[in-house]
């Protein structure tokens, strides 16, 4: 049996990309619910751990970075550390609620290098994964993971002698044996510090004081572990991979390539119950190098066409350095396939995911900021009253909906607001209360009537955009509609017009 | 002449919904040449004693009101989608919606006032804080005297015109007319225009309701600021109140800044061809007559004999007093200061007032409360004798003036202290004696400070809370303008602005000739040239050059010392620099080094180039001293005969059963209103607890009022310092002065007390004092006229009483001024108040011939007291409890402790430091356990022998809280039969309960009253007590009975209880019903070991636990399913250090051995001496000490200078760090709990010192991280 203990996860800390350190030298900590949820070594040794309150953490390490904990994230991370642990052993399991640590199994490796060679491997695997991995071998798991916390694990795997489990863990501190914590709190107050001094109490005195759950852990701490490694199965890769048969300088090659293995790939998905919820293309260079970027759908799908033009979208927009010499298509995220029962009857049902392939398509016709949609903001600035924003993905609104609540207003009909994209500086006369009487603009000259006014407006003066200005409505006969002017410290101006 | 009355304006006292505060709307009204100003805070009148007193001052009329919240029915038969837009639409308790709607009321009489003030008084305390409201109903009976207006745009006729857009108004023809009803036609519609159009509808709206009505409609401004830039103070108060960030307040904020005070021609230009809606401004401003003077509340008349007066009564309580403090020695001269005091009391009508004082100390003296009356009162002879105040003012010359005077003619201010614990009883009983009706206390309104506004600056503006925290901790502590100074950096635009906007309209709106012809530029400059520069500006510039001249003559001649100096020096400079460079454009702000403000937003990670960053200023000047919340005042009293609702509104307290006043103390004076400070201290119960401990194990009374306060075996301790744990003298600062001081006399301690404060401090003053007193320097008088002055304390003011004398000898100054100085070095705004009065008093010394020079120096030094100086009679009222506890301690020192530490938290020192020095003083303290201990710490007598042991008490277990106190007192006190001794009411409690009983269990402890603290249905008991007790070879006289109170009670009161002691460690684990923590703890405390005899004492905690954890467990009695369990061999012992730390862990002290103990052995060798050693040693040697950290202090006064208290298993040493160490080091030094110290001993008139040159962290493993230092407290 072997444990490993091995981060999950390469990625380096937000804003130091480039750098050579590991994440691990610095002091992070994935957060949940207000609290810790795992630390880096270096946060560790400010005192920060798991289960404290994340003020908690602040106050012990002011340097402290906190992450979401991004459960989804974390399983994929762990399956992909699981899989390249199967290349050791089949038999590899994950440890629950400790992710990072790996149960897997060594034996019948005894004519292709024994346990040693496989512990070596394991932890050349895991060193790719976090540079202080480390990688024990006994009996016991219960064993094996205490043995990863000496030091010793640090200079290469710790082999625990076959049937020496009892023996290791009985110089072991307590703290190493997982355990509830109030029974550990117990045990180092009844001065019971090492694993072996707790093993040496007689269990029913232990069930007594500490029932069913302190025998358990007492049973561990004889090294009566019942939990093994069993045989895992790893997903059959959904990759396809294509060399071309000249180095392109273009996408133009590799565009037809992603259609037709997204062709397959996405057949062979759909079979199995399953929908792409990311797809990757790796584009092997002619100097060499591998470049990777992942396409991720708004939902999970299993079409080809929204896929594609995804990955065409990304491609249209990634520029490379080099020929490209071949590219991987690879799905790296799946889920159980699963769609909207539509109504047929109902006039109003769509099917969103046909309406995000449409608006892909849009985006790759018109540019990818094309597809908007408009929003209220809440701001008295009339041109910040409103705005435009991408669209991700098509609205869950119903046609109804949209068409209910605009349009009118309790039987009013609105004026529409056409606001210019810059006001345009206008000159103005005024009678003598300030009332604007006419108005220059374009070389024109307007005369105003039904004038009504003023409004005030101010605000954000806590911004560089700032605003304090005074509006007028002003009706043009000739233009046959009504203006809207203000002025400011910068003089009148033209802001636009309703209609 | 036309004019214009601003009759709805709102101050910071509508909290969060108003920015200026009322002096600055007036000031701001008199400027814009107002008529009239109204004050009408949201259902609230904090603001409108500041606000009388200001208009008053100015000249201005000045109307009182209130805009209330009103809750009308919710009109029927609206469509889904107008209630949605309603703003006022919310759901009562009763889950009935209904309308919310604001309505304005100004006060035309005294019965208009009574009736506004009970309408806020209903809103506010029939509904939860935070909500008041009225209905009509309540509004129906109280409108009488009352004028209304119909409201803002949040008012009921607004709210139903908005509904259909103006064209249904039969709604609000309805609401009008029943208003109009509700107040007999005394109504106005209101209306308004802050250019904006939906309110232009509005009032299109309204004009005709007011003429189908044949009311009169009138002209506001809704005002919420006094000048245009207070937008931006206001803005971000709408975005706390919303707890927002500005960037997410969107269209929550008013659309532009246009709710600030305008004058005549501004709104006449506005409501041209409407002028009649000004002009009724001026008509209903003249019938609103009503001003606060009119305001006489008068005390509740005593309940008297028949055909008693007051007067006669008080007359009689003093005399039988009289004969019981001085009786033979009673001389004419004491009888000629009664009868002084007393007809100049029944001159100013006051004996009510002291007879009702005297009833409160009576209902204490009578419920065995100590109490003892503080500050001014001592100076009274009819206080004395009345036994509110406990000095004699004749032996001590007080000053009577000082406490009341014919010329002052206000109430004199009367502060007593009780015991702590007992305090809220004495307060409810104050409560239910006059009725909730009649008496409240005073509140206190938190203001925004310096680091509460910038952090709130911070978070509206979205900087993040770490930021924030930088920010704060460069802040001003107490102003939040010299903040605002500080973190000023260049000149944003947008408000100007929005200024220039309004000031180009102000200064001239009928220019539109000048619009038309004005380009971009041209615009603002002339704006703001023509924009009105105000009065204010113009004083301001004014002050700044006569207190940047006198400080910086102050300067010159280096007569300015200490950090508050150095604040002014660096204030003066900067003003200098201003005034020589001319008020920056446009305004008056101060502008100090930008650079340092620079360097402090890069520090907090800001780029000072962000304009936002550059509005933190402003916001953070805009909160300066603006209202956040109300408080409770700590002891303010007031009571009234009338209901006390129609003087002033009422509201809930945030504590339970507590109400408390819109008013806050320094509002009291100018309406009659008096105030009772009923104050806690926690002393007072140390001594109440520790008398009636001395009574029960010595047979001992002891009378404070018959101390003779000249036991120099007493002043032998406190000239050694010999003072852990003794009030007022125990902090390093006053154990490093007593030696010097070496008080002999009663009244050497009323200077050390009055000696030790930030004022003498500040003042020079404490150097002088113990040079001349030991001799060093001869005693000198600034001035010949000031010797009688000074005599008493060597020539160096001392007491704020001489502060004023010396204005009256010296300056010139009539009683009543140096009254006002007096007042205004007790004032929390002084430091301003002062700077006024120093013009004046340098004058007057001019005048009688003083030298500038000099004249400067006696100034400084009064004006020291402007951060904190002692009237000379608080001292000595502090001084003879500093004597009691001195005493105490020294003759009773187990009792004294056991009192102490029932009393925490409480004081300078951890419990562990005063065991530490009671053990060192022979005190034998014997460890928890549950077989003999109660929940408080107890006495027990050593096989029948005095002095008694200390027993710890289960409290002493960290992490028993209340729930674990209610269970073990529940388990001890059987209610069947099987127990097998009687208890008093308070057995379980007080301390006392072994004292009367054998070394065994608790069984025999709780006989007789064994109660600590005098049973108070035991009063003939304690009474034989005092018959049959031991005089005390003091010199005393036999004392009265007294019954002081008694700790916490289990069980009924009155009720006889049976004890049943505890039998095993399952015993008391089934019958207390611990959860498993609290049992753990009490095991690894000891608490069990008496249950474990035979095992060896090492270990019998960790055989007491395993015990504990199986008995948790299993089932009690004849349920158990196994025998009783061997205890494993391998449970080992606790190693001496492992004993140390789970006693500091889990109680915070050691009765096993100090954690420096463990390391003696290794540090010795290495010449670390120890406390005791370094006693021996002398001055400038060179010495190594290492101790636990106990205290770490860095005073304000000190320059930087860092102060620590290591202990030892041997005593205590101060060590002084230089403000250069300790930048170098600082993190060890503040967080390190066991340091290493080596440096050079300064020894000075018996003070130790170690001047440190170096440290370093000691680890020790025995508890020392548990242990909980005094740090920069």
């Amino acid at each position: 049996m072997a444990a490993g203990d091995a981060s999950h996860n390469r990625s380096t800390r937000p804003g130091t990309e480039g750098r050579t350190d590991h994440w691990d030298a610095h002091p992070l900590a994935l957060t949940d619910a207000g609290r810790v949820r795992l630390a880096t070594t270096t946060a560790a040794r400010t005192g920060v751990h798991a289960g404290m309150p994340v003020a908690q953490a602040r106050a012990k390490c002011a340097a402290l970075t906190l992450l979401p904990w991004d459960a989804a994230r974390i399983t994929r991370e762990i399956a992909r550390a699981s899989a390249a642990f199967l290349a050791a052993s089949p038999q590899v399991v994950p440890v629950r609620a400790h992710p990072g640590m790996w149960w897997v199994g060594a034996g019948g490796f005894d004519r292709i290098g024994g346990e040693r060679q496989l512990a070596t491997t394991l932890l050349t695997l895991a060193r790719v994964w976090h540079p202080q991995a480390r990688v024990a071998v006994a009996d016991a798991c219960v064993t094996a993971q205490a043995a990863t916390w000496s030091t010793r694990t640090l200079q290469g795997p710790l082999h625990v002698a076959p049937g020496g489990d009892r023996d290791y863990l009985s110089r072991v501190p307590i703290t190493l044996l997982a355990m509830d914590e109030d029974l550990r709190e117990a045990l180092v107050a009844l001065g019971l510090r090492t694993v072996g001094a707790f093993a040496t109490l007689d269990p029913l005195e232990v069930e007594r004081r500490w029932g069913p759950d302190g025998l358990a852990a007492w049973r561990l701490a004889r090294g009566d572990d019942p939990r093994r490694a069993t045989l895992a199965r790893s997903d059959d890769p959904r990759a396809v991979t294509h060399e071309l048969a000249t180095a392109s300088p273009t996408m133009e090659p590799v565009l037809f390539l992603v259609r037709a293995s997204l062709d397959h790939l996405v057949r062979a998905l759909a079979a199995d119950g399953l929908a792409a919820a990311a797809v990757t293309l790796t584009l092997r260079l002619e100097d060499g190098r591998r470049v990777t970027r992942e396409a991720r759908p708004a939902r999970p799908m299993a079409r080809v066409v929204p896929l594609f033009e995804r990955c065409r979208a990304l491609l249209d927009t990634w520029t490379v350095e080099s020929p490209i010499a071949g590219v991987e298509i690879r799905i790296t995220d799946t889920t159980p396939s699963s769609a909207e029962q539509g109504d047929l009857l109902a006039p109003t049902w769509r099917d969103p995911a046909a309406a995000d392939a449409a608006l892909a398509r849009l985006r790759n016709t018109l540019g990818a900021g094309a597809v908007v949609r408009p929003t209220l903001r809440d701001s008295h600035a009339p041109e910040r009253a409103g705005g435009w924003e991408e669209v991700e993905e098509a609205a869950h609104a119903t046609p109804t909906d949209v068409l209910g609540a605009r349009g009118t207003s309790g039987g009013v009909a609105v004026l529409a607001a056409r606001l210019l994209e810059s006001p345009e500086p206008i000159t103005i006369t005024t009678d003598k209360r300030g009332t604007p009487l006419q108005m220059f603009w374009r070389a024109r000259r307007l005369a105003l009537t039904r004038v009504h006014g003023p409004e005030r407006l101010s605000g954000e003066w806590w911004h560089a955009a700032s605003f304090a200005r005074e509006y007028w409505r002003c009706e043009s006969e000739e233009l046959g509609q009504d203006l809207l002017l203000y002025r400011d410290a910068g003089g009148w101006r033209l802001h636009g017009w309703y209609d | 002449m036309p004019g214009y009355a601003e009759l709805h304006c709102h101050s910071t006292f509508s909290l969060l919904d108003g920015a200026s505060d009322p002096e600055r709307l007036v000031e701001r009204a008199v400027a814009l040449g107002l008529h009239a100003l109204a004050l009408t805070d949201h259902d609230d009148v904090g603001g409108a004693v500041r606000f009388a007193t200001a208009a008053r001052s100015a000249g201005l009329p000045g109307l009182l009101g209130a805009e209330l919240t009103v809750d009308v029915p919710m009109p029927s038969g609206l469509a889904p989608a107008q209630l949605e837009v309603m703003p006022g639409r919310v759901c009562g308790e009763d889950r009935v919606p209904r309308l919310r709607t604001h309505l304005l009321c100004l006060v035309e009489s005294r019965e208009g006032w009574g009736n506004l003030c009970t309408l806020i008084t209903r809103a506010r305390l029939d509904h939860p804080r935070g909500q008041p409201r009225v209905t009509l109903d309540q509004l129906a009976g109280h409108t009488a005297g009352l004028f209304a207006l119909t409201g803002c745009p949040r008012g009921w006729l607004p709210q139903l015109l908005a509904l259909g857009g103006g064209g249904e108004p039969r709604r609000a023809h309805e609401a009008l007319g029943t208003l109009a009803e509700l107040f007999d036609r005394r109504i106005a519609v209101e209306c308004w225009d802050h250019a904006l159009p939906e309110e232009r509808t509005l009032v299109r709206a309204m004009l005709p309701l007011a003429r189908a009505h044949d009311l009169p409609w009138v002209v506001t401004n809704d005002v919420h600021y006094a000048r245009a830039r207070g937008r931006i103070a206001h803005d971000v108060l709408v975005a706390l109140r919303h707890g927002a960030t500005l960037d997410e307040m969107g269209t929550r904020l008013r659309p532009n800044g246009e709710w600030h005070l305008k004058g005549y021609a501004q709104l006449a230009a506005r409501w041209s061809g409407h002028e009649e809606g000004l002009a009724t401004s001026i008509a209903i401003a003249d019938r609103c007559a009503f001003r606060l003077e009119a305001l006489k509340p008068r005390l509740p008349h005593f309940p008297l004999p028949a055909g008693v007066s007051e007067d006669e009564y008080l007359e009689r309580l003093v005399e039988a007093g009289a004969q019981e403090r001085w009786g033979w020695r009673r001389t004419a001269r004491h009888d000629r200061q009664i009868a002084h005091e007393l007809t100049l009391i029944a001159k100013l009508g006051l004996s009510g007032y002291f007879l009702i004082v005297w009833d409160i100390v009576r209902f204490a003296r009578r419920e065995g409360i100590l109490c003892q009356g503080r500050g001014s009162a001592a100076n009274s002879v009819v206080c004395y004798c009345l036994g509110i105040t406990a000095v004699d003012p004749i032996k001590l010359e007080l000053l009577f003036e000082r406490f009341l005077s014919e010329e002052r003619a206000e109430a004199p201010d009367i502060d007593i202290d009780f015991a702590h614990r007992e305090r809220e009883r004495v307060l409810q009983y104050v409560y239910t004696r006059y009725g909730r009706e009649h008496a409240a206390m005073v509140c206190e309104h938190i203001t925004w400070r310096g680091r509460s506004a910038v952090r709130d600056a911070a978070r509206v503006l979205g900087f993040s809370p770490e930021q924030a925290g930088v920010l704060a901790s460069f802040s001003d502590r107490f102003s939040a303008r010299n903040t605002a100074a500080a973190l000023r950096v260049g000149t944003p635009g947008a408000a100007m602005d929005e200024e220039t906007l309004a000031a180009a309209q102000e200064a001239n709106p009928f220019a539109p000739e000048r619009a038309d012809a004005m380009g971009p530029a041209n615009y603002s400059k002339r704006a703001l040239r023509d924009a009105p520069q105000g009065i204010e500006a113009k004083a301001q510039r004014t002050g700044a050059r006569v207190v940047a001249a006198t400080l910086l003559d102050a300067v010159s001649s280096d007569l300015i010392v200490g950090t508050h100096a150095s604040t002014l020096i660096k204030e003066a400079r900067e003003s200098h620099r201003k005034v020589r460079s001319g008020p920056p454009e446009g305004g008056t702000r101060t502008r100090p080094d930008p650079t340092d403000a620079t360097s402090l937003l890069t520090r907090a990670r800001l780029d000072p180039n962000d304009p936002r960053v550059q509005r933190l200023a402003d916001i953070v000047e805009g909160l300066d001293a603006a209202p956040r919340h109300r408080g409770i005042h700590v002891g303010g009293f007031v009571l009234t005969e009338e209901p006390l609702c129609t003087v002033v509104p009422i509201e809930p307290a945030s504590m339970e059963d507590r109400t408390v006043i819109q008013w806050e103390k320094d509002d009291l004076d100018p309406v009659g209103l008096v105030k009772i400070d009923l104050l806690g201290l926690g002393m007072l119960t140390v001594v109440q607890d520790c008398l009636a401990y001395v009574r029960r194990t010595r047979g001992v009374a002891i009378d404070l009022g018959q101390l003779d306060c000249a036991d120099q075996a007493v002043y032998d301790d406190l000239c050694r310092a010999d003072t852990i744990g003794v009030f007022q003298v125990e902090s390093r600062a006053q154990m490093n002065t007593l030696p010097r001081l070496k008080p002999r006399c009663f009244y050497d301690l009323v200077v050390e007390v009055a000696l030790i404060r930030p004022g003498p401090i500040q003042g020079d003053m404490v150097h002088p004092y113990l040079r001349r007193r030991a001799g060093l320097e001869p005693v000198t008088y600034p001035h010949p006229s000031l010797e009688p002055i000074l005599k008493r304390t060597m020539g160096v003011p001392l007491f704020q009483e001489q502060g004023m004398q010396v204005a009256i000898a010296a300056a010139g100054f009539t009683p009543g001024e140096s009254d006002l100085l007096r007042k205004a070095m007790g004032h929390k705004r002084s430091a301003e108040r002062m700077a006024d009065i120093c013009q004046k008093m340098l004058r007057g010394m001019e005048a009688n011939g003083i030298a500038p020079e000099l004249a400067q120096r006696i100034y400084n030094q009064i004006n020291a007291f402007a951060d904190y100086g002692f009237p000379e009679s608080h001292a000595a009222s502090f001084a003879l409890i500093v004597y009691a506890s001195a005493y105490l301690r020294h003759y009773y020192a187990p009792e004294f402790l056991c009192a102490i530490l029932n009393a925490q938290p409480m004081g300078f020192y951890a419990p562990g430091t005063l065991i530490e020095d009671a053990k060192r003083h022979g005190v034998k303290v014997l460890p928890v356990d549950v077989t003999r201990s109660l929940w408080d710490h107890t006495l027990e007598p050593q096989g029948g022998r005095l002095p008694p042991a200390v027993r710890l008490g289960m409290r002493s277990v960290l992490g028993l809280g209340g729930n674990a106190r209610l269970k073990i007192e529940t388990a001890m006190v059987a209610t069947g039969a099987q127990g097998t001794a009687t208890a008093s009411t308070t057995a379980g409690t007080a301390g006392t309960a072994g004292t009367a009983g054998t070394a065994g269990t608790q069984t025999g402890d709780f006989t007789e009253n064994g109660n600590g603290g005098g049973n108070r249905n035991n009063d003939s008991n304690d009474s034989n007590d005092s018959n049959d007790s031991n005089e005390h070879n003091t010199g005393r006289e036999p004392s009265r009975s007294d019954s002081p109170g008694t700790p916490g009670t289990p069980g009924a009161p009155g009720a006889p209880h049976r004890l049943t002691p505890f039998t095993s460690i399952p015993d008391f684990v089934h019958r207390s019903a611990l959860d498993r923590r609290a049992l753990r703890a009490l095991a690894e405390a000891g608490a069990f070991d008496a249950f474990v005899q035979d095992e060896p004492p090492a270990r019998r905690r960790r055989v007491a636990l395993w015990r504990v954890l199986e008995a948790e467990r299993a089932p009690a009695g004849p349920l158990a399913l196994f025998p009783e369990s061997h205890v494993p061999p391998h449970l080992p012992a606790y190693a001496a250090p492992e004993l140390t730390e789970a006693d500091y862990r889990l109680t915070g002290l050691s009765l096993n051995g100090h954690p420096m103990r463990h390391l003696r052995t290794l540090l010795a060798p290495n010449g670390v001496r120890s406390a005791r050693e370094i006693l021996t040693l002398r001055d400038g040697e060179a010495v190594a000490h290492a101790g636990l950290v106990i205290c770490r202090q860095r005073p304000g006064t000190a320059k930087g200078f860092v102060f620590l208290t290591l202990e030892d298993e041997t005593g205590t040493i101060n060590v002084v760090v230089t403000p250069q160490r300790f930048e170098r080091q600082a993190l060890l030094i503040s967080r390190t709990p066991l340091l290493l110290v080596r440096g050079v001993l300064q020894v000075e008139s018996g003070v130790y010192n170690i001047r440190a040159k170096s440290f370093a962290a000691l680890k020790a493993g025995a508890g020392e991280d548990s242990v909980k230092g005094h740090n920069y407290r």
